[in-house]
């Protein structure tokens, strides 16, 4: 067999140099990053029904086919989130996570106008002394965040159990709400990149 | 020349005033910066420090909405001019200081008397941030402002619980850990208490009465069930390795029986058959051994597997006989009484009580058992090999050791055993050195005479409480060791030990435990 192209190297891709280590020695992410993070793509699932489908067109685009490999190590770098119920107890280095900032970014953009929407409607009804199942779309985001949440995390962790009450889990699903906000900002993976870390560095 | 920037989002817009000091129309001077809000009837309006400390809260408190961490850029402080809080629901309240806002620039704002709240929606936050945000990534707008995004660093995390609550567990701990090692700590060290049936003096209490009444038990078989005999030993002594002879007689005959009555008519073999066999105090043969090759080969016509007892788990200690079992080809069967062997690992008292059911026991065949026993039979039975046959033997010998022992003034103490012996393997030791050197420098000196062999008892401080000469000899020698009035008169009680002294006829003394060190 003739080899006519020199192996390949890896070559970082050139979009994860937007963010930086802020000197972060290890090479593995913080539980809370990670449990962050999967919640996030958590809220953005029950936001679009089709949202792994346009993480994987987003990978595509941004190039990260190197870091994000497939479907599966997509699925198996957000089951390193801790509360997860098939937790895989491997690391989430500091690539990947970027990776995962970067596509969930991606994500949230195109759903800017979702999620504004939603903001409106939640506006609303707060001026109105309204309870939040007054609208429709929110109140579908509610439900089916509740659901997905239910579904995979372990309900025998601590924190998890935090969130045993629907009200509990519709006050998480509005903070994440707002994360995802945040995130469709010009700065918004350096925004999220930022917070995954916040309290951990010296 | 002035240069106004503009930055507007649907809730907010930025609109930046300044002046450049370049040709590349780069606003570096920020004169005025006014932030208008849809919703917010007057405009915010500062210069400089207004817009660095709007922007510091504001990112801060957007990275705080993100990680859930306060910043210390937002918080509402006496230094902090610009400060965002949470509010109501998806409300946020941002917090001016009126010095910012009044500032007299060359746009003067109205004058305030006290801190300006705005209530802001998360829109209209994120826009705000939004337009800081593309400001910032505008190069050509004040190039030297900076809106830092960085970790917040773990100095300013405050842990979710303070310092004294978290120290309590491990304090707990430890604490719980002293107490109980202090309490431990007066508590003596537990004693290892062996069993009684392995001490030595059981073989001592144990009678002598089965040697004398040899020959009748083994002819009154018939009139007394083996049963009975073991349960006679069991009653009496407790830890009984089976040794007397009646015992052994009567087991042979069960044994016998038990063989005559399963063997079959015809016996296939030409060649007598021999085997060793275990059996049980009961009578169960527990095992059996060919003692050749021809066994082996014709075991299955000998009616030993059939009747083999596999013993259950807590009969595995029971003590048992060995017979000599052959077939004759003309179908006699010879049980000989092979030796006599008692597990010694086994705690006797374990298996005695299970073995015999103590309900079998008639108060008449144990009454003459129990009733009769007189010093002579209480001698030792298996405190030296050569004692017993010689004592039975030569009735005069044991009535001449009675004799001297009275003479000694102690003739109850050695003929009856010990109550309660010594068990200190280390003061058995000491004893023993004393006793020595008590002889030695007792003895006549330049005292020649044949070997003596003395049995002496002392108690736990090393008094001689009694003693028995062992040899015809000994007995006239004792004076010339002062035996007789090394004697004290102790309680029996107390714990005592016999040892064994031998002088030789070089005069040596050698000085051991009776029953040999434990």
């Amino acid at each position: 067999m003739t080899v006519k192209s020199p192996p390949e190297k890896s070559v970082r891709p050139p979009i994860l140099e937007k963010l930086p280590n802020y000197g972060i020695q290890s090479d593995e992410c913080p539980r809370r990053a990670k449990t962050q993070l999967d919640f996030i793509m958590l809220a953005a699932e029950a936001l679009e029904l089709n949202a792994s489908q346009v993480m994987l067109a987003a990978i595509r685009d941004l190039g990260l086919q190197d870091v994000l490999r497939s479907r599966v190590h997509l699925w198996r770098l957000r089951s390193t989130n801790p509360l997860r119920k098939f937790n895989q107890r491997q690391p989430l280095t500091l690539e990947e996570s970027k990776a995962l900032v970067l596509v969930v970014c991606y994500l949230c953009r195109k759903l800017t106008v979702l999620i504004r929407q939603l903001f409106l409607g939640y506006q609303q009804l707060q001026d109105q002394q309204l309870s939040l199942d007054h609208h429709f779309r929110l109140a579908k985001y509610l439900k089916r965040f509740r659901a997905h949440f239910r579904a995979r995390m372990n309900p025998k962790r601590a924190m998890v159990l935090t969130y045993s009450t629907d009200e509990k889990l519709d006050e998480l699903a509005l903070s994440l709400l707002t994360q995802l906000l945040l995130c469709t900002g010009t700065r918004g993976e350096e925004r999220l990149w930022a917070s995954l870390f916040d309290g951990e560095i010296s | 020349m002035t240069i106004q920037r503009q930055y507007v989002l649907p809730n907010c817009s930025l609109i930046l005033e300044g002046l450049s000091t370049d040709d590349l129309n780069v606003l570096s001077v920020l004169a005025n910066a006014e932030f208008k809000i849809i919703g917010v009837e007057k405009s915010l309006e500062g210069g400089s420090e207004f817009f660095k400390a709007l922007i510091a809260a504001v990112s801060a408190y957007c990275q705080r909405l993100l990680s859930g961490l306060e910043h210390p850029e937002h918080m509402d402080s006496q230094s902090s001019l610009v400060a965002v809080e949470p509010a109501e629901g998806q409300y946020h309240r941002l917090i001016l200081k009126p010095e910012i806002l009044s500032e007299p620039l060359d746009q003067a704002s109205e004058k305030s008397s006290e801190a300006k709240t705005i209530q802001l929606s998360t829109v209209q936050l994120f826009d705000m941030a939004e337009a800081i945000d593309q400001f910032y990534a505008d190069a050509q707008t004040l190039p030297d402002f900076s809106v830092n995004l960085a970790p917040l660093p773990r100095k300013y995390v405050r842990a979710a619980e303070p310092l004294a609550q978290r120290a309590i567990p491990p304090v707990l701990g430890f604490g719980t850990l002293a107490v109980a090692a202090l309490g431990l700590f007066f508590l003596p060290v537990p004693e290892l208490a062996e069993p009684d049936g392995l001490e030595p003096q059981d073989v001592l209490e144990q009678p002598l009465t089965d040697p004398l009444e040899d020959g009748p038990a083994g002819s009154v078989d018939d009139q007394v069930p083996p049963v009975d005999d073991t349960d006679e030993a069991g009653a009496d002594v407790v830890a009984s390795p089976i040794t007397d002879s009646a015992q052994l007689g009567a087991l042979q005959q069960q044994v016998q029986q038990q063989i005559v009555g399963a063997l079959s008519d015809d016996a296939p073999f030409e060649q007598p058959l021999s085997y060793q066999v275990s059996v049980a105090q009961n009578g169960d043969i527990v095992a059996y051994n060919p003692l050749d090759s021809a066994s082996l080969e014709n075991l299955d016509s000998t009616p030993l597997p059939a009747l083999t007892y596999i013993p259950t788990e807590g009969a595995i200690a029971e003590s048992v006989a060995q017979f000599e079992v052959t077939f004759a080809p003309d179908g006699t069967v010879d049980v000989v009484s092979d030796q006599v062997v008692s597990p010694e690992t086994a705690p006797p008292e374990t298996a005695t009580p299970e073995v015999v059911p103590p309900e079998t026991v008639s108060p008449d065949a144990i009454a003459p058992e129990t009733e009769t026993p007189n010093p002579e039979e209480d001698l030792p039975a298996e405190g030296s090999n050569d004692d017993a046959p010689e004592q039975s033997s030569q009735p005069p010998n044991g009535e001449a050791t009675n004799d001297l022992t009275a003479a000694a003034g102690a003739p109850d103490q050695l003929v009856t055993s010990v109550v309660t012996p010594i068990q200190d393997i280390d003061r058995i030791y000491e004893l023993n050195q004393e006793l020595r050197r008590t002889i030695i420098s007792n003895r006549t000196p330049d005292w020649s005479g044949p070997e003596l062999r003395y049995r002496v008892r002392l108690d736990d401080d090393g008094n001689i409480t009694g003693y028995a000469a062992d040899t015809t000899a000994a007995d006239q020698y004792a004076n010339d060791f002062k035996l007789p009035s090394l004697v004290k008169e102790a309680p029996t009680e107390k714990p005592q030990l016999d040892f064994l002294v031998v002088i030789n006829d070089a005069s040596v003394v050698e000085v051991n435990p009776w029953d040999g060190w434990p």
